[in-house]
């Protein structure tokens, strides 16, 4: 942690959550913002590099507008980064290879935050969708720390600020413990079950679902994202259990949306991905590189996925209870993350 | 302390008084012929390190020159003496001199790294501390496990990451091979005189035809051989099998530039109207040119365009 963050109380809730881990104060500025020496002399500084948590303010804008992609359909989502890097680790992750400082990055200074989500609501007139599940998992550690409390109870009173909590985990309690909130969406990432194994430290996919039902019991609303969708042995009957489990346990009329994306990464990932995970896995599969310079599957293999998973989760939702409207643009969105906006069908 | 501070002026040194010390040698390849003719011609120009030793001297730098001025038969040779050096800091220095004089390649530099350790008893914290800033690499673990494993390379690998130029991320690449497979496919780049950047992609087309196909290295080498003529010149041939191997790699691709160019022909239209589609088929336009060198030839050519069936012409559109 950086001196800043002494008094704060997330230090205090991380050390009682970990009390077997070691506290270190950089005693040099020149080495608070960055361990890289250590991480630099490990096997793999991305494994390494998430187990320090780092507490320190955040110099710099807490949100700001997802970039998008070139020439593909932007869903006008704003990122909020509280926490940057993440402690599952994903063979697909970007993160390997986006974010320079591999430790977990936590931001103490919650009141900045605040104040610069009031200063975005006062430049902006129509509402804002947020979601913190950018750079990290939202819910990962919030048993230890309660960030969601603390997310939930700044949004509830900012009715223009729509805020999304995306998470791989079952770690619900503290949101079944907290009054639902109209502009709060708990979502998760959901994916054929098989692909477990590339998602190390995530929960099951049956524990996601079920936490989710959870969820929606509690009055919550939900959403998913399929999102990679990943070829692999046996995927096609793999999203439709996936879109069949959801159906049975998820109540549609609580569904604010389902998000699909191909899986998609920038050609140098391809290298860390084997380095890390070996050559095959989630690297099976046709590539090809598009023009924001990502590698994606060729497009009749991204169709496939797509209208498979979308024929899954048609079938699994009867008729009568959902809609689904895809907001894409000819075959060209098919790299982007395409949306089933999922809500009760029109009387 | 600089060894150089101890170093006696150069002087000439018998040949025979000189024993090359194994722990300073990582020339690779061993021997430059543009090198030898030189000496050949004008001699040793700058001089050799050597250290005392018991029978005379040990050679510590300049050891190409040391070989190419015995191939060209002469007696003395002029070297400096470094008296007193601490061992491991010639090494440094050795590093630093042809690093900075000529650029040590990968295999180079593997090979000094091996040295450090196996020679020095350096640890790896203390080679990546002490030798990667001599060689310009960056402070890392995971750099220093993939650099030192292009040590234990065949010679037919390690001759292509030496002549095409390879670092460590093409290196990285080759060590998702296993050695017998590495050596051979290294071997026939080596022989088709590919470049680094057509040497990386046929690299990443051979893994990926291995995870999505189930063909090993061997397997489509022999193909691309059969593939290709013997008798085209090198430059043609080695065009012909990067094309080839390229496009097994993504039958998909292939099969979506098949169909395209067969709905293209079925459009009968004339040779200056041409389409292609976006690289790829990544990309939401079709490049329509014509070639006109005169108004008549650009009035048939819109001609023939607008009487193309929309039916036909929609197929051009698929995947746009």
């Amino acid at each position: 942690m950086t001196k800043e963050a002494r008094t704060s109380p997330l230090l205090q809730r991380a050390i009682a959550a970990w009390p077997g881990a070691e506290v270190v104060e950089p005693i040099s500025p020149g080495t608070n913002m960055k361990d890289e020496d250590g991480l630099a002399m490990a096997a793999d500084p991305v494994a390494q590099g998430k187990r320090t948590l780092f507490l320190a303010p955040n110099r710099g804008r807490f949100i700001r507008k997802c970039p998008g992609t070139m020439g593909l359909v932007c869903c006008n989502y704003w990122v909020m980064d509280l926490v940057e890097g993440c402690a599952m680790d994903c063979s697909y992750c970007v993160l390997q290879g986006y974010l320079t400082d591999r430790r977990i990055r936590l931001a103490v200074n919650m009141d900045d935050l605040e104040r610069e989500l009031d200063a975005e609501l006062s430049a902006t007139d129509g509402p804002i969708r947020l979601g913190t599940g950018e750079l990290s998992d939202s819910l990962m550690f919030d048993h230890e720390l309660g960030l969601s409390s603390m997310l939930i109870a700044m949004i509830r009173s900012r009715p223009r600020v729509q805020l999304e909590l995306k998470t791989k985990t079952a770690n619900i309690e503290n949101i079944l413990e907290t009054e639902p909130v109209d502009n709060v969406v708990i979502a998760w990432s959901l994916n054929a079950p098989a692909l477990g194994k590339e998602e190390i430290g995530a929960s099951s996919i049956e524990r996601r679902i079920k936490a989710a039902s959870r969820v929606v019991s509690a009055g919550w609303k939900v959403a998913f994202h399929f999102d990679p969708l990943v070829i692999h042995a046996g995927w096609e009957e793999g999203y439709r259990q996936t879109a069949a489990m959801l159906a049975d346990a998820v109540e549609p009329g609580r569904v604010q949306w389902i998000s699909l994306g191909a899986l998609r990464f920038h050609p140098s990932m391809k290298d860390v991905i084997r380095r890390r995970f070996g050559p095959e896995g989630i690297l099976r599969g046709e590539f090809v590189l598009c023009p924001d310079n990502k590698l994606r599957y060729a497009k009749p293999i991204r169709r496939s996925l797509f209208d498979t998973v979308k024929n899954a989760l048609q079938e699994a939702c009867p008729a009568r209870q959902c809609t689904f409207a895809w907001r894409e643009r000819k075959c060209g969105d098919l790299s982007s993350a395409p949306c089933l906006g999922a809500g009760p069908a029109a009387p | 302390m600089n060894p150089m501070a101890g170093a006696i002026g150069a002087r000439l040194v018998m040949l025979a008084d000189i024993t090359p010390d194994p722990r300073f040698h990582c020339s690779f390849p061993h021997d430059i012929p543009a090198l030898e003719a030189s000496v050949a011609r004008s001699g040793i120009i700058n001089p050799v390190w050597l250290i005392p030793s018991e029978e005379g001297f040990k050679l510590v730098g300049g050891f190409r020159r040391y070989r190419a001025a015995a191939k060209a038969g002469l007696e003395k040779i002029p070297a400096l003496i470094l008296e007193g050096a601490d061992e491991y800091t010639l090494l440094l220095l050795q590093g630093e001199e042809n690093n900075h004089t000529r650029g040590l390649n990968l295999v180079e530099k593997a090979i000094l790294m091996r040295s450090a350790h196996a020679s020095f008893r350096r640890t790896h914290e203390e080679v990546i501390d002490t030798l990667f800033p001599v060689m310009g690499l960056e402070r890392s673990m995971v750099v220093h496990d993939t650099i030192s494993r292009v040590a234990e390379y065949g010679p037919q690998t390690q001759a292509l990451i030496a002549s095409s130029g390879m670092g460590a991320k093409q290196a990285a690449l080759l060590a998702q091979f296993v050695a017998e497979e590495r050596e051979l496919a290294a071997g026939w780049l080596t022989n088709q005189r590919m470049g680094l950047n057509r040497c990386a992609r046929i690299l990443e087309a051979l893994l990926d035809i291995r995870v999505n196909q189930g063909l090993g290295a061997a397997e489509v080498i022999d193909e691309m051989e059969k593939a290709t003529p013997q008798d085209w010149d090198a430059t043609r041939r080695a065009d012909h099998i990067f094309h080839t191997l390229i496009k097994k790699g993504k039958p998909v691709l292939a099969g979506m530039e098949r169909d395209f160019g067969d709905a293209l022909a079925a459009l009968l239209l004339p040779a200056q109207v041409r389409i292609r589609p976006p690289k790829n088929f990544e990309g939401r336009h079709l490049e329509v040119t014509i070639l006109a060198d005169r108004v008549d030839s650009l009035v048939a050519a819109i001609a023939a365009l607008w009487k193309v069936d929309r039916e036909r012409l929609e197929k051009l559109f698929k995947w746009i």
